[in-house]
């Protein structure tokens, strides 16, 4: 997704991640790589299971290595933070990179006031003063969309609807100005009228800061209308990336179709129902030896069945890539 | 733990495996301890004859030999088969007592946390009365008042025992009722007493048990106590607490007329405990995995 | 769906409070007919839900009463629960964990005492074989299926009374998009086949425009506006309506997804439950003081659309 390495935020090189259980091990993240630039937001996509959740979660440094097996490497901003020790890794976080997660309240302190959650978010910078903390929250919670934040700095997180918690929470994680951040299912506890002002905030704040994101979300039209770049997990696996309008005009991986084409459509000119994609999700203990969709894929031969398809790159827009014998060709 | 047991093959015969793999080596000797002592109190003084009551001038106070394994006490009577008597009464009493109170407590927590209202508002008041009363005071009144006798020590520790298992169905009851599957039932029109019994019950189960398991532990501690205090199981039947009552007075002589009971006390209510929690993290998993 | 039948059941000017607080639902009626669905949408908090479970007697009305077959019903009425099911938002949780789903599924037949157990348990696994769950997979726990069988499950409990009218909660809302369209799929051939009346719960508005013949948006425990669902999709004429489809981001990248109404504040920080006249007043960037000062009612702008505003949206000409 970039050309020089200098302008290289995240880099992800060839990531598994795996857990072992009672049952036998569950292979997450099966060799993954991503990149990302500074000020680029990346959109990572599919459905429970596909270890969309995992990667990123691994990539911020927060899958502990005694519950996981980690191979690969992670570059944020220079730091490999897969072989950080414990301590340099959380002076990394806040500072470099911070995360936002799906429930605010697993951020938020119940009985501390928000400006002095965000007060001490400030001050994970060693050279911020007290007094420079204070007035720092009240205008993050400005920048965030908190009205009257002079006053509301007082408030607890039980007062605040749960927009305005996931505001706060935003504002916590870009308190020290970290070049990256990751979103995981950040909207996706709120409402659909609240999802679309916090989704303009990220936008906002990428545009105006030039903080990098990676947004994880099961729903590719949050992905589609505020990233510039996909990719579609599945079963642990890049299944198609590239540039948003390039994947979602045509998508080329026979899984990424048929996900577009079972999300119900709500201003479709006919009434019609979305199609479903037939069977289950793979069994991540024993997935299928050859392409992860194939046995749910109509296109499927022999082939797919046998030998896992790699990356290649689709000619239409640079960086676009799937992974697929059979690539869709009646597109649009 | 061998696997040895079980048959090799079959996905149940793994299951099983898996289960009792799953079984701590401190919980395999607890359940052993356990089992052993009461097959120990419940069969041997019937097939042995051990004599738990002969006294002998000769042989009193003396160490452990082959003839006495623990020894005897200061009539000279043996100690090992007075404990193993001791716990015929004393697991007697802790399982009966307990398990009484369960089953009185248990259904009038499960109606005061489903049907709510006027129920659990009498239901409620009568067991914070009891409540208000320290437990062991309460069991030392009755116990006092009531008189010496197997069935009234019994009485006095399930008196208080019995509203702890109300609240504590309650509360279980309560959670459960909130549940998805409780209105799912009703909605295909079961009646209330059905979705208690078929719904609720075995849901709240398991915390319970891990509970009774534990109170099984502190009730024979209080017969303990009572017995100690010579409010309890009459002196001439051996109880471990009237053992160490019996005991206490050559504590500094032979402290093993006080030890041998009091270990058994321990290891019991320890092995208890330690089963009671496996349940417990057993049903924290089973309520993690509903939601 | 020219000619209107009458309805099966129906909410008659139904409310609900819980508690002390102000009303969860005020004044709503909900007419459900047969071989049709009405897709019920609105955010967390507008009442939906508890519209869906003061219909299935799950919390009681304050005002307002139902009807089924046109005749006052109450809700521990026999009749009610053997014509009117339900199904829930979490598939699992729905079921009774410690019973196979053969057996649950069963479990209405026993509750209205309906052949042999043999015979239930042959009727089961057929309406459990019906709706796609194989008989192996009947015989497990709720735990150890996945959610997508779950939810079949618990359509078939539904289903095997033959029920006249299925209530649905949500029932996609915890499914990934690809189970979402098998279980969607299923619903619709229900309704064709059985000519099932569906109240379907959903906080996703693709989700009801693709599956139901009529919409009702409710805003802070009031239906502000229903119609055909297309109509209501594609043309809203209440401003919360129309702000609601703004919100939502298509996946049509061509869609021109420019707001056409811009609320005044976050919708999420004023409770209108507490104002005297138009709920979505203090949001509304059309308020004028006679929005303030009575609730409008709901009346017919276009044939059998319905609106409750003072001054409804205007769609532009394109």
């Amino acid at each position: 997704m970039t050309s020089s390495p200098d302008d290289t935020l995240l880099s992800i090189r060839d990531l598994v991640v795996e857990f072992p259980t009672s049952a036998g091990t569950v292979r997450a993240v099966d060799h993954v790589s991503l990149e990302l630039g500074h000020g680029e937001r990346l959109g990572i996509v599919g459905e429970s299971g596909s270890g969309k959740s995992v990667l990123a979660r691994t990539a911020m440094g927060l899958t502990r290595p005694g519950s996981a097996r980690i191979s690969g490497q992670v570059v944020i901003a220079g730091h490999s933070v897969l072989e950080l020790g414990e301590r340099r890794r959380r002076a990394l976080w806040g500072r470099e990179v911070a995360m936002v997660f799906q429930d605010p309240l697993s951020a938020l302190h119940p009985i501390t006031p928000i400006g002095e959650q965000i007060a001490e978010a400030v001050r994970r910078d060693p050279r911020a003063t007290r007094r420079q903390a204070s007035a720092r929250a009240v205008e993050l919670l400005e920048t965030v969309g908190i009205p009257q934040a002079s006053r509301r700095v007082h408030a607890r997180a039980h007062e605040l609807s749960g927009g305005m918690r996931q505001r706060v929470a935003i504002a916590m994680a870009v308190a020290c100005r970290p070049k990256l951040l990751f979103a995981d299912e950040p909207t996706t506890a709120l409402d659909v009228t609240v999802q679309a002002r916090i989704l303009d905030l990220f936008d906002e704040l990428c545009a105006n800061f030039g903080i990098g994101l990676v947004m994880v979300s099961h729903d590719l039209g949050v992905v589609g209308r505020h990233t510039d770049h996909v990719a579609v997990m599945y079963a642990g696996r890049i299944a198609e990336r590239g540039p948003v309008r390039a994947v979602f005009a045509r998508p080329s991986m026979h899984y990424t179709s048929s996900l577009m084409a079972a999300i119900p459509r709500h201003r479709a000119a006919e009434q019609s129902l979305p199609r479903p994609i037939p069977g289950q999700p793979p069994n991540l203990l024993a997935p299928p030896p050859g392409c992860r969709f194939g046995p749910r894929c109509g296109h499927a031969t022999a082939r797919c069945h046998d030998e896992q398809p790699p990356l290649l790159a689709l000619g239409d827009a640079p960086g676009h890539e799937y992974a697929c014998w059979h690539p869709g060709k009646a597109s649009r | 733990m061998s696997t040895g047991l079980l048959p090799a093959a079959g996905a149940a015969s793994a299951t099983w495996r898996r289960r009792l793999r799953a079984w701590r080596l401190t919980e395999a000797l607890s359940l052993t301890w356990l089992v052993l002592l009461a097959l120990a109190a419940l069969a041997l003084p019937l097939f042995l004859h051990l004599d738990t009551e002969t006294m002998s001038a000769t042989e009193r106070l003396v160490g452990p030999s082959a003839q006495h394994w623990l020894g005897t006490d200061n009539y000279g009577r043996d100690l090992l088969a007075r404990a193993l008597s001791g716990a015929r009464i004393s697991l007697g009493i802790g399982f009966g007592s307990v398990a009484a109170a369960a089953l009185i407590g248990v259904p009038l927590g499960m109606l005061a946390g489903y049907l709510k209202g006027w129920v659990d508002g009498v239901v409620s008041f009568v067991v914070d009365v009891i409540l208000a009363f320290p437990g062991l005071v309460l069991a030392l009144a009755l116990a006092s008042f009531l008189g010496a006798s197997i069935s009234n020590v019994m009485i006095a520790i399930l008196v208080p025992m019995t509203p702890v298992f109300v609240r504590l169905a309650k509360a279980q009851t309560m959670s459960v009722a909130g549940r998805e599957y409780v209105e799912a039932s009703q909605v295909i029109g079961t009646r209330t007493w059905s979705i208690v019994v078929r719904d609720v019950l075995p849901n709240i189960l398991q915390p319970i048990l891990a509970y009774a398991l534990v109170s099984v532990g502190s009730a024979i501690l209080i017969e303990g106590g009572l017995s100690f205090l010579g409010m309890g199981v009459p002196p001439e039947r051996p109880s471990w607490g009237s053992m160490i009552n019996n005991g206490r007075i050559f504590i500094s002589e032979d402290p093993r007329l006080v030890a041998v009971p009091s270990m058994f006390m321990l290891l019991t209510i320890l092995g208890l405990n330690l089963i009671a929690d496996r349940f417990l993290s057993r049903s924290d998993a089973a309520t993690a995995g509903a939601r | 769906m020219t000619e209107r039948k009458r309805p099966i059941f129906t909410l008659e000017n139904g409310s609900v409070r819980y508690g002390g607080g102000p009303e969860a639902v005020s004044g709503v009626s909900v007419r459900l007919y047969p071989g049709e669905i009405l897709g019920l949408v609105g955010e967390s908090g507008c009442g939906k839900s508890t519209t869906a479970r003061a219909m299935l007697g799950l919390v009681p009305l304050s005002g307002g009463r139902l009807t089924l077959h046109g005749a006052p019903v109450g809700v521990h009425d026999r009749r009610l629960r053997a014509s009117v099911q339900a199904i829930f938002q979490n598939p699992a949780a729905s079921f009774n964990p410690k019973r196979s789903l053969l057996d649950s599924v069963a479990e209405p037949l026993r509750v209205h005492g309906k052949g042999t157990p043999r015979e239930r348990r042959a009727r089961a696994l057929a309406e459990l074989g019906r709706v796609g769950v194989t008989e192996q997979m009947a015989g497990r726990r709720p735990s150890e299926v996945s959610g997508g069988q779950c939810q079949r499950a618990a359509i078939a409990r539904a289903t095997i009374l033959r029920p006249e009218v299925l209530v649905c909660d949500e029932p996609v809302s915890a499914l990934d998009v690809s189970i979402q369209a098998q279980i969607l799929e299923l619903l619709a051939e229900l309704r064709t086949e059985q000519g099932l009346a569906m109240l379907f719960i959903s906080h996703d508005l693709g989700v009801v425009a693709s599956l139901c013949d009529r919409t009702a948006v409710m805003y802070a425990g009031r239906v502000v506006e229903q119609g055909a669902a297309p109509d209501i999709a594609n043309s809203p004429r209440h401003p919360y309506s129309v702000a609601l489809q703004d919100a939502v981001p298509s996946l049509d990248l061509t869609d021109d997804l420019t707001p056409r109404i811009r609320t005044r504040t976050a919708t999420d920080d004023v409770d209108g439950r507490l104002l005297p006249g138009c709920r979505f007043a203090a949001l509304c960037p059309s308020v004028t003081p006679a929005c303030t000062a009575a609730p409008p009612p709901l009346e017919e702008l276009s044939p059998r659309h319905e609106v409750a505003c003072y001054h409804p949206f205007e769609p532009a000409v394109r």
